[in-house]
């Protein structure tokens, strides 16, 4: 396979007063040029910080450590800038955009820095990538301010942005969130056309089951800093080996049984500084035995195969959540 | 029950009023006792501006807001006030940072200055009702998770005994693991309490499942408006239908066409006829003529093609 | 570094040495000793004495007293004023807004310090000609400051949902409006009772406090400025004083405006 992306053992602290607190913990992952690795999980469980060390985006006082990084096949492990043929696409896009400049002339200032062009051909291909994500009347577009579009349009100009610097790698952190459903579908389905046709490497954080379900291939659960299951979308979709996995999709409420009550999942996930070496669902799992407290090795995120680090994987039952529908 | 009688809602100064485009235009719609009512549509369809002129916070353009058939003007006593409670989106603006919650939900029990009067008992009674440990009544609200604050609001919102009780995306900022909760404690708050509950939200899967009519809003404008059921089975507007498409489903990728985009140039040609014309592919010549009524007893439509589907038209 | 730490330790040990000048000061303010004047700070007389004998640091400690009882009604009646005039004008809105709008864009316009010297000079010596003119020139920075957080706080939804439980309006606005509003109020009511200090003691300076007869830290440094060639102790340690508590102020008012929320 040829990869895209690869991440070996991210680990990210934070340091404060009285010591440290491992915010994700030596997680391993990857996807092949022209997929999509889908992450997802609960708010507070790592998966945006992931992505943001990654691209050395972290906040004040948070380290990052990893291993390796490599870009194509290529080592770009560097001093914490971002790394080169990565590009990133947020959930707030107006934070990637200039808001005091029209979206043209930030476009074409990032294409003749990034890519070397002149005046001339900078313009001519700001209007040939924003065409390329669909926007209908480019030459108008361009002359707009960030905050004169709406947000389907601005998500799109920020798209176009991070495909200026021709990036081997899309880093996407909940870019649909905001947005309505039919933009979100829109969006959602812009992605996968300009993966597919760029052969991009894609890594997707998303809260939302359905959304995963629409862009990834591959599906990455995060849980309390760790991978929790990995496998293909289908296989932990619709066969989720861990707990959690099911008692997330349980709790969907397009899930819930018409009429019928709607799931959750009680308890809050553990503070970073509550994370223990065991099975760290345990305390809101109803399977946990003294089984769950022995140390858990991470699961390694590139192999290709469906697994799940949850030492009751084996009862857990297929497709349960989807018994209301049939 | 809460009556809502050709509303309309128009924002800006009184010079702006007169040529600007409704935010809210001739809604109509009722909310029973015991009965959860979905109302959906896309950011600035108009469905926050409903809700804030039900409770009074906007000024009511025209038509008639009545509960029990008393119509409820722009200037409300107290207990008027407190029939018709209000649940936000984002728990983080909705309780008051500096109370603990205890001292929320007292004030709210007896809002005038006897506060004290308010027995622990009246606070645990409402934290038990929305399934929160007691523990948190000394807990002041950056301590709490978001589900937990939304149950506090909920909480907040019982304590007044409303008869109705809006709702508005008070899941979507959660996580979905705690969106269930509060999901199921508004449906307690219809089948236990017999409140009516108005449910705001852009997310059709939840309406599906909770609610047991829905309203469709476009521009201001109701476009359909069914029992959730019919709705969702045989949706007669091509923008319901592209709503429900667009729902990111959990089982398949979804392959079909999405909706076009709104194209804000567009505007200006659909001030006359049918609003969402520019993004229909079922549009005609009627339809940039004529705007559509509702129409239907039960199964309201507003639409020259009702229940015409794409592959028909082709 | 934070430097608030040391204003917090500075201002209450002015604040201790103000209140417990009656029984800490060694000597009478007004004491005269014509056998010891001009001295050099020593044993008996921590900070000197003064031409006429008086213990210096025994007349600083009054003089605090001074100061300090009159530089937090300087900024407190404005604070008071402005922040319910500003406050209200926002929670209200209406022809009451624009009104107060309109009235602090035209006092924004004119040159305070230059007025707030004319003023005393107008009203003649004294405490309460000094707060007239404080209070005149200074509630429009509190009512422009409370105008904006409370029109900020005003949109919260906790402000609607205490509104919907049947709170009376005026009810929502002590008891959820201005609580959440006030932080950025009292930063600036620090800071600014550091700056209200220097302009008293400034106004002292040129004879437009106080009283002569009462010991006050502008009065003070302003008898010494005669004596600044022979004996520079006489201003020096008014003056120090007078630095450190403005600068105290000034850090413990950044403090709080940048820990807002």
């Amino acid at each position: 396979m040829t990869t895209g992306l690869e991440v070996s053992e991210l680990t990210v602290r934070l340091s404060h007063e009285d010591g440290q607190v491992v915010l994700v913990d030596g997680i391993t992952l990857g996807i092949e040029a022209g997929r999509c690795l889908g992450i997802v999980g609960e708010s507070g469980c790592g998966k945006s910080l992931t992505l943001r060390s990654v691209m050395g985006l972290v906040p004040l006082g948070v380290e990052r450590d990893l291993s390796a990084l490599r870009v194509a096949g290529r080592e770009v492990l560097g001093d914490g800038t971002p790394p080169p043929g990565v590009a990133m696409v947020f959930q707030d896009s107006a934070t990637s955009l200039n808001p005091s400049m029209r979206v043209g002339s930030y476009l074409v200032r990032v294409l003749r820095r990034a890519a070397g062009h002149d005046a001339r051909s900078a313009r001519e291909a700001a209007l040939l990538l924003l065409s390329e994500v669909g926007i209908s009347h480019p030459e108008v577009h361009m002359n707009a301010f960030p905050h004169q579009l709406s947000g389907g349009l601005r998500q799109r100009t920020a798209i176009a942005l991070a495909l200026a610097t021709a990036p081997a790698v899309l880093l996407c952190d909940e870019p649909t969130t905001a947005l309505d459903v039919s933009t979100q579908a829109r969006i959602l389905r812009l992605l996968r056309e300009r993966m597919d046709a760029r052969e991009l490497a894609m890594v997707f954080v998303s809260h939302d089951m359905g959304v995963i379900r629409q862009v990834a291939d591959r599906v990455a659960v995060m849980y309390a800093g760790r991978i929790v299951e990995t496998g293909s979308t289908e296989d932990v979709i619709d066969r989720p080996r861990h707990h959690y996995t099911r008692m997330l999709l349980e709790s969907m409420p397009a899930n819930a049984a018409p009429g019928g009550a709607f799931r959750s999942i009680p308890g809050l996930p553990p503070a970073p500084a509550a994370y223990v070496e065991g099975c760290r669902f345990a305390s809101r799992c109803p399977h946990h035995d003294a089984g769950c407290d022995l140390p858990l090795v991470g699961l390694d995120g590139l192999s290709l195969e469906h697994r799940s680090d949850c030492v009751h994987e084996d009862d857990t039952p297929s497709r349960e959540w989807t018994h209301a529908r049939g | 029950m809460l009556e809502v009688d050709s509303l309309s809602v128009t924002y800006g100064s009184r010079r702006e009023r007169r040529a600007a485009v409704p935010a809210v235009d001739d809604v109509t719609f009722r909310v029973d006792r015991g009965q959860i009512v979905g109302l959906v549509g896309e950011s600035g369809c108009g469905k926050t501006s409903i809700a804030r002129a039900i409770v009074g916070a906007v000024p009511v353009g025209s038509g008639v807001i009545s509960l029990d058939g008393h119509r409820l003007g722009p200037r409300r006593s107290s207990a008027e006030r407190r029939r018709i409670q209000m649940v936000f989106q984002d728990p983080g603006t909705s309780l008051d940072p500096r109370l603990t919650v205890a001292r929320t939900l007292a004030w709210a029990a007896s809002p005038g200055l006897r506060a004290g009067d308010i027995a622990d008992e009246t606070v645990a009674d409402l934290l038990r009702q929305v399934g929160l440990p007691p523990e948190v009544a000394g807990e002041r609200p950056a301590k709490l998770s978001g589900g937990q604050r939304q149950r506090v609001a909920v909480a907040r919102a019982l304590a007044a005994e409303p008869d109705v009780v809006i709702a508005d995306e008070v899941v979507s900022s959660l996580d979905v693991s705690a969106a269930g909760a509060v999901l199921d404690l508004l449906r307690m708050i219809s089948t236990e309490l017999g409140a009516g509950v108005l449910f705001i939200s852009h997310d059709l899967s939840v309406v599906r499942n909770l609610c047991h009519r829905t309203i469709v809003m476009y521009r201001g404008q109701v476009v359909e408006q069914a029992p959730t059921a019919d709705l969702f089975e045989k949706p007669g507007h091509p923008y319901t239908r592209a709503l429900i498409d667009s729902v990111p489903s959990v089982e398949r990728r979804t392959t079909g066409p999405v909706l076009r985009d709104d194209d804000a140039r567009a505007d200006d040609a659909a001030a006359t006829g049918c609003r969402f014309r520019p993004r229909c592919a079922l549009a005609t010549h009627e339809c940039a003529t004529d705007q559509p009524a509702l129409v239907g007893p039960a199964h309201q439509v507003r639409c020259h093609h009702a229940w015409t589907t794409a592959l028909e038209e082709a | 570094m934070r430097l608030w730490p040391f204003g917090v330790v500075i201002i209450s040990a002015a604040v201790a040495a103000a209140l417990l000048a009656p029984w800490l000061a060694p000597y009478p303010p007004g004491e005269q000793n014509l056998t010891a004047i001009n001295q050099a700070p020593s044993v008996e007389h921590w900070f000197g004495t003064d031409p006429l004998g008086r213990d210096v640091l025994s007349r600083m400690m009054y003089a605090l007293r001074t100061d300090l009882a009159l530089v937090v009604p300087a900024a407190g009646i404005p604070l008071l004023l402005g922040g319910l005039i500003g406050g209200a004008a926002a929670y209200v809105g209406g022809i009451f807004d624009t009104g107060v709008r309109w009235a602090l864009d035209v006092f924004q316009g004119m040159p305070a310090y230059v007025l707030l010297v004319a003023l005393v000079a107008v009203l003649g010596n004294g405490a309460s000609s000094l707060l007239i003119a404080f209070t005149l020139m200074g509630w429009i920075v509190y009512a422009r400051i409370a105008r904006t957080e409370v029109r900020r706080v005003r949109e919260d939804n906790y402000v609607l949902a205490a509104y919907l439980s049947g709170t009376p309006r005026m009810l929502v606005f002590f008891r959820h409006v201005i609580p959440n509003s006030r932080a950025q109020l009292m930063a600036y009511f620090v800071t600014d009772m550091g700056m209200a200090l220097q302009i008293i003691a400034g106004l002292s300076f040129f004879g437009l406090g106080v009283s002569q007869e009462t010991p006050e830290l502008g009065a003070m440094i302003a008898d010494a400025r005669l004596y600044i060639q022979t004996n520079l102790w006489l201003g020096l340690f008014p003056g120090v004083a007078l630095v450190l508590l403005g600068l105290s102020m000034a850090s413990i008012g950044d403090a709080m405006r940048e820990r807002r929320r």
